[in-house]
């Protein structure tokens, strides 16, 4: 029967698994809830149990459909056309652009952490000239920066750099 | 002091110089964030949070109404020049609208759809201030039961309306479910799903999941097909402008999109995609003679009915929202977060305690529909501009800004980190067929649906023949078991009809 299912079918079944996996865990997290002492008319227990059957339910009911060769039509494909692989290169820079954002925002401050996941998502869709992003990148982070803390007062992770335009914004 | 009063209060408050500069900021950046390509209304209004998070309760609902009609009218011009809609409104725009340019007509298109939107706004927002205290008159009556049946009806219609498969409706609501579960349970305290991390204790920001699953879901799918896609900005000729005979023929699919949009947003129908739909099949059916063949190469018609029925079901989508606190599309749950970023609950009660600020917003409705027109119009070039934004740009600004809203609510990284999970699921979904909006409502009222789950049984004492008790409860069941059987049935007798007539 698996091997009726085609390429773009097997992923899919894939993902169904795994959402069925998240559903498992779901009941599993749900068992060993600590129930509190004092007498609740509904326990913490029942919505999530029936979420996770909602849940199980709907994978399995996906993979079946899979099985029956009624697979997912990607959003804005028109159905029939050919199954086109992803293209996980473009995905990947992107990934690991917002990825470097995260572990660098509260270490090197705002910009520079957003200037590199622009920088990646920029590059990934095809900009060439490195060097001239880079800058570009590093611009856009800096305004979106000032305006934010200084306009909207919302506070953004510093760094050196921050700390140098705060100065420059205090001594005038 | 009756609701006539408060409006024109409202009316006071909101064109107070000191606020009607945020209906231009918000009518402006609205707009601005509805045009480029691929920001949704939903998006739009979730990136422009932060913006609206130091000013005044009063002042960020003028400019959230602004901004709700600005993305939802901005997403049209995108569709007609760029035939990429940036949300599911705007699909049947896109049909006649890309057409329509393609063929020089780009300005009537533009018009159509402007004052279209006008029209339908502003007809649509008086309906709204008509039927939304009516509703909160008779909601503020409803026991928890009731509530409990209508957020299950809102699950099921959205669930099952909204895309292609019903199944993939049901996962994408589930996992919503799920999101939503996260954290301290709200009356026992227990903690589900957080797996040790003291972060989740307090569950998942909603406006990270919305800017997540529309802004970094949407970004990683477009990279997946990169290699694939091709863009191309139609330019537009002459001014945004029609005829005598385009007039002629857009007013009464203004109209008539108008009726099919509002009701169709009250209930919870489950966003736009059908009265758009609804309202494209309709004008093609009562189109005439060389009109009638015009559809599908460009019709005015295909194009005023539809973007009428889009703005008026997104006035319609308040109506709930307001009277009942119930969002019934992802734009609306957006709307509700922000209201709740500001301590404002919607809801039956919001109309006793706090009328003048739903006033306000409903005055707010109709200036901020009043200055798209004004802003709209005479500047279209300026917009159009902003289609030429090249698209790594676009996409990397996108990036950036969704990061920093995901990031500036609560300055933390595990909500980034959410962020960039609840992305990937966002492509996932999209990549497998899987509707989004679902999963936004299951993430905001699936704890709701808890509370008032508990609230009736508490009530009860654990006797569970009360969830069905009363009118409203009663009907809506049956309307949900109706929603349930008719379709296989009718499908099974159009099978028995197929196979008699071979």
């Amino acid at each position: 029967m698996l091997s009726k299912v085609s390429k773009a079918g097997k992923g899919e079944l894939a993902f169904a698994g795994s959402l069925f996996l998240v559903s498992l865990v779901v009941y599993w997290d749900t068992s060993k809830l600590i129930l509190p002492t004092n007498n609740t008319v509904v326990s913490p227990r029942t919505f999530p149990y029936v979420v996770a059957t909602l849940l199980l339910v709907a994978s399995i009911g996906i993979a079946l459909e899979v099985l029956r060769g009624r697979e997912a039509t990607p959003e804005g494909v028109e159905p029939g056309t050919p199954f086109q692989r992803a293209d996980f290169k473009t995905m990947g820079i992107i990934v690991l652009g917002i990825g470097l954002h995260l572990f660098l925002i509260e270490r090197t401050g705002y910009i520079l952490s957003a200037t590199i996941s622009f920088w990646s998502v920029a590059y990934a869709f095809g900009v060439k000239r490195a060097a001239r992003l880079g800058l570009i990148a590093f611009i856009f982070s800096t305004i979106v920066y000032v305006s934010f803390t200084r306009l909207l007062d919302i506070q953004l992770p510093q760094w050196i750099l921050e700390e140098f335009l705060s100065d420059l914004g205090s001594s005038q | 002091m009756n609701n006539f009063d408060y409006l024109l209060n409202g009316f006071g408050d909101a064109l107070a110089s000191g606020n009607l500069i945020y209906g231009f900021i918000g009518t402006f950046l609205g707009t601005l964030v509805g045009v480029l390509p691929g920001i949704g209304p939903a998006l739009a209004i979730g990136l422009l949070l932060p913006i609206t998070l130091t000013v005044q309760p009063t002042q960020a609902l003028i400019m959230f109404a602004a901004i709700y009609y600005g993305a939802m009218y901005g997403g049209s011009t995108t569709s007609i020049l760029l035939n990429t809609p940036g949300e599911s409104g705007s699909v049947i725009t896109a049909v006649e609208g890309n057409k329509m340019a393609r063929a020089g007509k780009a300005g009537a298109a533009l018009a159509t759809a402007a004052i279209g939107s006008f029209v339908a706004g502003t007809l649509a927002t008086l309906l709204l201030a008509l039927a939304a205290p009516q509703l909160a008159d008779f909601a503020i009556r409803v026991q928890p039961a009731g509530f409990l049946a209508l957020i299950i009806t809102a699950f099921a219609t959205v669930g099952t309306l909204l895309g292609s498969s019903r199944i993939r409706g049901v996962l994408s609501l589930s996992v919503g479910l799920v999101i939503g579960l996260v954290g301290a349970d709200l009356q026992s305290g227990s903690l589900r799903l957080t797996f040790g991390s003291l972060n989740a204790i307090d569950g998942i920001e909603t406006v990270t999941v919305i800017v997540a699953v529309f802004a970094l879901g949407e970004i990683l799918y477009l990279a997946s097909r990169f290699s694939h896609e091709k863009w191309q900005v139609i330019p537009m000729g002459g001014k945004a402008m029609m005829t005598k005979k385009e007039w002629k023929r857009s007013w009464k699919p203004w109209l008539r999109g108008t009726g099919i949009g509002f009701p169709l947003g009250v209930i919870p129908a489950g966003g736009s995609e059908v009265p758009t739909f609804l309202s494209y099949a309709v004008e093609k059916k009562l189109a005439k003679g060389e009109n009638k063949e015009e559809f599908g190469h460009g019709a005015i018609e295909g194009v005023a009915g539809p973007e009428a029925a889009n703005n008026a079901n997104a006035a319609g989508a308040l109506v709930p929202l307001l009277a009942l606190g119930l969002p019934t599309s992802a734009t609306a749950a957006v709307v509700l977060v922000a209201f709740q970023s500001y301590n404002i609950q919607p809801g039956p009660l919001l109309f006793m305690t706090n009328p003048e600020l739903v006033w306000a917003l409903v005055a707010s409705l109709f200036i901020g529909n009043t200055l798209l027109l004004i802003l709209n119009l005479p500047f279209i070039r300026f917009w159009v501009k902003l289609l030429y934004i090249p698209r790594p740009y676009l996409y990397a600004g996108i990036t950036t800004f969704a990061l920093l809203g995901a990031y500036a609510l609560n300055s933390s990284i595990f909500d980034l980190q959410i962020a960039l999970g609840v992305g990937v699921i966002g492509y996932l979904f999209r990549r497998f067929g899987v509707p989004i909006t679902p999963l936004v409502i299951g993430a905001i009222l699936g704890p709701l649906a808890e509370l008032y789950y508990k609230r009736t049984l508490q009530i009860s004492q654990g006797d569970h023949s009360v969830l069905f008790d009363g009118l409203l409860t009663k009907s809506l069941y049956t309307f949900l078991l109706l929603l349930i059987i008719v379709p296989p049935i009718y499908r099974l007798i159009q099978r028995g009809k197929q196979s008699n007539t071979k």
